[in-house]
């Protein structure tokens, strides 16, 4: 088990300021938020709320102006960009609102795509892809390309590709948000799914239906964070 | 590890995009043929030249007799100088000399052949002045031979055109041709060549006779001048003041008395003509390196474009863990591998074109071209550069772009 | 008889040219009787029908 005392994330006092040289915009005043692994939780909040902000520097896509974040006990503020990308690909797997696939690639290329940066051999690529998309489901269009895919089934292309490294932490960004409420409902069962199979689960999301399912439920506000415990949850970090 | 990745990819954006790669091809195949074209036609023109250049003989220098500009040990300036054969033998020994011959000449000799007739130049001479003259036999045919010389044999070898217009249509070797009544055997007939300078006449229309014989028959005591080869090019400036040396020694001038005799240097035109055809060929190689770097800016302003239109792929793959140097090499290897296409269509359309060209029958006027290994080089290592150039501006932009804002789009 | 364009005279000798062992040409020495300008009897140096090299004209380049 990685280091961080079960802890996958660990922020202190975040800030994040945007300065465009003429005006300063704090995305983020003072975050701080723990999460174990094997959490399901939901962030939710307006627009403008710093969502977007805490997502991308939880993903490592981005890094905070001051305060400490550490991801699997490993500082992340500072780091060489390659570092960062090496955390990207092996310990979190993104999961977008608009897929984000390679349009014309098949399905099983998409899925493929972070091993290729891990550097996996050719022939354990393909198997380990098509495992995947047959895990969520997609077992029988491997070979399509991702245009020629529904709205959920792509979704489905995206969550397998975010599997593909075995991630310690999953991150979706409004993973529901392009798709109608059938396959909207379909994508969060399967998350429950990978949830009650051990993975780590943070979806940020407008969707009201996805904090009913979480068992955290943080909330966003001008950018500090508060937090409620929720039903079927042992929520214990945040605030 | 995940080129064959990186080439479906290409591949099938190739596809997607055909007309666009089409014209980003056709920039770099244009540029490559234009390299390669003008340096192969630049080269071709060149040894063409330099073929006829050396029709009059490879760095060689034709030594006339001139008048003394000074006085010397007591003998007044402005006396005449005359040359006798026994100042070729002298000259032999002059260090690095490689050749020498002497040269009588008798113009307007009747020739007769049959009822044929004709004026003819008349050149009296030694074996090796067929090599330091390159006046050169024909299969079949041979030059005086010291026999020759020595049995002051009546033999003949005749300049190709004066050969073809005496005897059309056969071989003249063994025939005899009456030279002003006096029946000469023919032993040689020259092989036809380019002779672009020349002196008593081009060497087509010269004849060429044992020098022995033509002292006897024309009784003539001197003659018209001497040719000399020095062993090495860079050498001649050595030989020619041995020649100086020796020469004033015997015929007593002042060997700094550079009127006693008069030089014309035909390695002074060879490297005149080495540096303007270098000067030609830069010029046609920068013409055709701004052609081929024009198609490498088209290329690299496509790539600008693609990584425009592919922003949020690559923020995408930035956050699936691609690399910078990642991101950054799939751009240049995506640049490389469209202009080794393009380069490749180039060379072979070249290759095609310089392979028809002899049908075109235009040798005698700018040659044959070749692709010679340094065109070759040349060409690829350009390719090269601009390919790389091309596509690595393109691939840092892409590799700096900010993941966040990428995908944002 | 050996035509005479394939023979050197040289200081009061003459040569041809003979391939030896390892298919080189290499000249060998021949003493000459009577000649024509075109033919020449060979007196000694050469036996019957050996063959002689024959060299293509020169190309200038």
């Amino acid at each position: 088990m990685p280091n961080g005392n079960g802890k996958i994330i660990n922020m202190q006092n975040v800030h994040k300021v945007y300065d465009t040289g003429k005006v300063k915009v704090e995305a983020l005043k003072g975050v701080n938020l723990k999460i174990q692994h094997g959490t399901f939780a939901a962030i939710i909040g307006p627009s403008g709320s710093g969502k977007s902000t805490l997502m991308n520097i939880l993903g490592c896509l981005d890094v905070s102006t001051d305060g400490v974040y550490e991801f699997e006990g490993e500082r992340v503020d500072g780091l060489h960009h390659n570092r960062l990308a090496e955390i990207r690909n092996e310990k979190v797997g993104f999961v977008f609102q608009n897929f984000n696939l390679l349009p014309y690639a098949s399905a099983l290329e998409n899925v493929e795509m972070p091993l290729i940066f891990k550097g996996v051999h050719t022939k354990k690529r393909r198997e380990r892809a098509a495992e995947l998309l047959e895990r969520v489901g997609l077992g029988h269009r491997l070979t399509h390309q991702a245009i020629e895919l529904s709205g959920g089934e792509m979704q489905r292309v995206s969550i397998a590709r975010a599997l593909a490294n075995n991630p310690s932490l999953i991150l979706a960004d409004e993973p529901t948000g392009n798709l109608d409420s059938k396959s909207g409902g379909e994508i969060i069962e399967l998350f429950e799914e990978l949830w009650q199979a051990g993975h780590t689960i943070l979806i940020i999301t407008h969707d009201v239906n996805i904090p009913k399912r979480t068992e955290r439920v943080i909330r966003i506000k001008d950018g500090l964070l508060t937090e409620e415990a929720n039903g079927n949850g042992n929520g214990n970090g945040g605030h | 590890m995940a080129s064959m990745t990186f080439i479906t990819q290409i591949f099938r954006d190739m596809r997607n995009q055909k007309l666009r790669t089409l014209l980003t091809i056709f920039g770099i195949v244009w540029g490559t043929a234009a390299v390669i074209l003008l340096l192969s036609f630049g080269e071709g023109i060149q040894l063409n030249q330099q073929k006829a250049v050396r029709g009059l003989g490879e760095y060689i220098v034709i030594m006339w007799p001139g008048r003394t500009s000074k006085s010397f040990e007591g003998l007044p300036r402005n006396r005449r100088i005359r040359f006798k054969a026994q100042d070729a033998e002298l000259l032999k020994s002059v260090p690095h000399m490689k050749a020498v011959s002497p040269e009588y000449s008798f113009w307007n000799a009747r020739a007769r052949v049959g009822r044929r007739d004709k004026l003819v130049s008349i050149t009296g001479c030694w074996p090796i002045f067929s090599e330091i003259r390159n006046v050169i036999p024909k299969e079949g045919s041979r030059f005086i031979n010291q026999e020759d010389i020595k049995k002051r044999r009546r033999v003949i070898f005749l300049g190709t055109d004066l050969a073809e217009e005496l005897f059309p249509d056969i071989d003249p070797v063994g025939d005899y041709i009456q030279i002003n009544n006096v029946p000469f055997l023919i032993v040689g007939v020259m092989k036809r060549k380019e002779q672009d300078s020349s002196y008593n006449g081009r060497d087509t229309r010269r004849t060429f006779i044992p020098s022995t014989t033509f002292k006897t028959m024309f009784g003539r005591e001197y003659i018209n001048n001497i040719v000399f080869q020095a062993d090495a090019p860079e050498r001649m400036p050595t030989v020619i003041s041995g020649v100086y040396e020796a020469m004033g020694r015997k015929h007593k001038f002042d060997p700094a008395d550079k009127q006693a005799l008069s030089l014309w240097d035909t390695s002074e035109m060879e490297t005149f003509f080495n540096t303007f055809f270098m000067a030609f060929r830069i010029f046609l190689g920068v013409i055709g390196a701004f052609t081929l770097i024009v198609g490498g800016i088209g290329i690299s302003n496509i790539m600008n474009v693609v990584v425009e239109e592919r922003t949020k792929e690559i923020g995408t793959k930035m956050a699936l863990g691609a690399k910078k140097r990642f991101v950054r090499s799939q751009f240049i290897f995506e640049t490389m591998f469209l202009t080794v296409i393009g380069g490749f269509v180039g060379f072979a359309f070249s290759y095609t074109v310089i392979n028809l060209f002899p049908y075109l029958h235009l040798e005698e006027y700018v040659g044959t071209p070749t692709i010679s290994v340094s065109v070759s080089v040349a060409a690829v290592s350009v390719l090269g550069v601009i390919g790389l150039v091309a596509g690595y501006f393109p691939a840092r932009r892409a590799s700096n772009l900010n993941p966040v804002e990428a995908l944002r789009l | 008889m050996l035509p005479e364009r394939l023979v050197t005279f040289r200081n009061d000798s003459a040569f041809v040219e003979l391939l030896n062992e390892l298919s080189e040409p290499a000249e060998t020495l021949i003493t000459t009787g009577l000649s024509d300008g075109l033919n020449v009897e060979i007196a000694s140096g050469l036996i019957e029908s050996t063959q002689v090299v024959q060299r293509p004209p020169k190309e200038i380049e």
